[in-house]
């Protein structure tokens, strides 16, 4: 059995080529148009909601990014190139599920602002931005035109990486670490599927997911000042 | 194989039944008289002959509904056909493939040496039937030339079921695969038992394991082989062909063209291949792996040659 995985590698579960998933992600863009400068504002709207300490209407927000990359592209579109895009689309789902029961849960978000000094939540914010603003340009640019540009709420990348900053930004405890399992795990897909499709940004879902991670331990060892009540 | 003298094999079917359609395909003829003669193997347990270079479709064919790029494709399946084309292998696993097949046949007519290798690809042993029939609706086509369990998932029920739809006539042959090394041991003991027409299984100049107990029993056993993965899912060739050019030895013994040649006459001339599936999204990619089924087969000396040098580059 051992001998058996030892032949597989992550291109036996990539079943289409680059130049296949890249004009989907450019066909996705062409039919959602002129949504991505709605979903750009909502990005940034959900950033600056948790800079003023507003959390419960912008992990609501966030929701909804998830709900729509999950299905509008991940089961609707993705799905058809790969069996696999269905079980994404729900993982997708049951993360808007979660941020939507954070938005409305019984608990009490604390509503503190970002210390001066240095903060985990500082991280958040630079991840949070890295992949609400940062994202497009960097997609456009490495992949061939404006046209591929990847936009949070739209794609499931921008989407992850975006959430993960902003969750180290909002939430702490145990709240925090329920909450990026799920974009956690696709920032690890998503870096190994990029790499076989060998787009030059494979790295950064998993560059992010490992700076949010560190954010998240620092978070729980030097209990900062607090974002939220546990 | 468009060829006026040649009895249609599916119009053949219809007027005559299996048995006078055989009889007609007993007949090599020349393909594409203009390249020259195609070479065919017989299909042991009919005798039916095969071109010996198919088309697979993993990766390639999954489009999704891009239209353009099934366009495109659509071009690859003509020019496949054009150039005396058999075989298309293909599975439910791969994604959008057998749409794009479905794609292809509404703008041509459905070629007379059209082979259709489908897979039932599910772990619900009792879903045999149903994917088959979901298979032929998204090709178009009425039955399958041949039907495999791949990878060998709930083989036992679906083999089953096979033998069943064989012996009704709603498929011609039934037959099993894997593919990089895998299940070897379990592919052995189903070749064993008897009843399949086909196995699928990787072969290659660099992967060849196969030769030791795989092939020899498919030849023993009168089983059909086709060879997947020809060019190691593509690395192969694509290395080869970054700045190694053929060797002349080659070029002198069997007139080999360029590495499609070299690398696909290596596998079809081992006496236990039946046909050799290289996958592929490009037209000129296409011709020159179809050009891989005309002319001189190595011998066994040769294809000794053939694997010292690949081992030396
Ligand atoms: N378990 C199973 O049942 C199983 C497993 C594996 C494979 N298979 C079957 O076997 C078929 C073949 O295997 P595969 O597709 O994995 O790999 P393959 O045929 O060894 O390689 C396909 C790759 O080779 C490239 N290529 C094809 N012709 C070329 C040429 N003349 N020059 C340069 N590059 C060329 C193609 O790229 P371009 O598009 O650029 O030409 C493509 O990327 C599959 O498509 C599938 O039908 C079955």
């Amino acid at each position: 059995m051992m001998a058996e995985w030892r032949t597989y590698a992550v291109e036996d579960f990539i079943p289409f080529t680059p130049e296949v998933y890249f004009r989907m992600i450019e066909r996705t863009n062409e039919a959602q148009w002129p949504l991505q400068f709605f979903a750009l504002a909502g990005g940034a709207t959900v950033v600056v909601l948790i800079l003023s300490g507003r959390v419960r209407p912008a992990l609501a927000v966030l929701s909804a990014a998830w709900f729509w990359s999950g299905g509008a592209f991940l089961i609707h579109r993705y799905a058809d190139l790969n069996w696999a895009g269905v079980y994404f689309g729900w993982a997708y789902f049951a993360q808007g599920v979660i941020l939507l029961g954070l938005a409305v849960a019984p608990w009490t978000p604390g509503g503190d602002r970002m210390a001066r000094a240095l903060d985990p939540r500082w991280l958040g914010l630079a991840v949070a931005t890295g992949g609400v603003l940062l994202w497009p340009g960097i997609t456009a640019l490495a992949g061939g035109g404006w046209a591929r540009a990847e936009v949070v709420g739209l794609l499931p990348d921008p989407t992850a990486v975006a959430t993960l900053g902003i969750l180290l930004m909002a939430l702490k405890g145990w709240r925090l670490w329920a909450a990026s399992v799920i974009p956690l795990l696709w920032c690890g897909v998503t870096a190994l599927m990029l790499r076989v499709l060998e787009a030059p940004w494979a790295a950064l879902p998993l560059a992010s997911a490992v700076l949010v991670v560190a954010g998240m331990v620092w978070s729980a060892v030097a209990r900062a000042p607090a974002a939220a009540d546990d | 194989m468009k060829n006026e003298h040649r009895i249609s094999r599916r119009g053949a079917l219809k007027w005559m039944g299996t048995g006078l359609a055989t009889v007609a395909l007993y007949s090599p003829v020349p393909a594409a008289p203009d390249k020259g003669k195609a070479l065919l193997k017989p299909i042991p347990s009919t005798g039916e002959k095969l071109p010996v270079i198919g088309l697979g479709t993993w990766r390639t064919f999954n489009v999704g509904d891009d239209r353009e790029l099934m366009l495109a494709r659509t071009e690859v399946v003509k020019a496949f056909f054009d150039e005396g084309g058999g075989m298309v292998d293909c599975s439910p696993m791969y994604g959008s493939a057998r749409e794009l097949m479905g794609f292809a046949f509404r703008r041509m007519d459905v070629p007379d040496t059209l082979f259709s290798a489908e897979k039932v690809w599910t772990r619900d042993g009792g879903k045999t039937r149903e994917q088959v029939a979901e298979s032929s609706e998204l090709w178009g086509i009425e039955r399958f030339d041949l039907m495999q369990v791949h990878n060998l998932v709930a083989w036992e029920a679906h083999l089953e079921t096979l033998k069943e739809m064989k012996e009704a006539g709603e498929v011609r042959y039934i037959g099993i695969t894997t593919s990089h090394g895998r299940r070897h041991g379990e592919m052995e003991r189903i070749m064993e038992r008897g009843g399949i027409d086909f196995v699928q299984l990787t072969y290659n100049i660099t992967h060849r394991a196969v030769e030791e107990r795989l092939l020899p029993l498919a030849r023993e056993a009168g089983i059909a082989v086709i060879a997947n993965r020809p060019y190691d899912g593509g690395s192969l060739i694509r290395g080869l062909k970054d700045g190694h050019p053929v060797p002349d030895w080659a070029v002198e013994a069997f007139d080999c063209k360029d590495w499609a040649d070299f690398l696909l006459k290596f596998i079809v001339s081992h006496p236990a291949v039946t046909c050799a599936i290289p996958a592929t999204t490009r037209v000129e990619h296409l011709r020159e792996n179809m050009a891989a089924g005309r002319g001189e087969l190595p011998d066994a000396d040769l294809r000794r040659r053939m694997i010292r040098h690949v081992e030396s580059i």
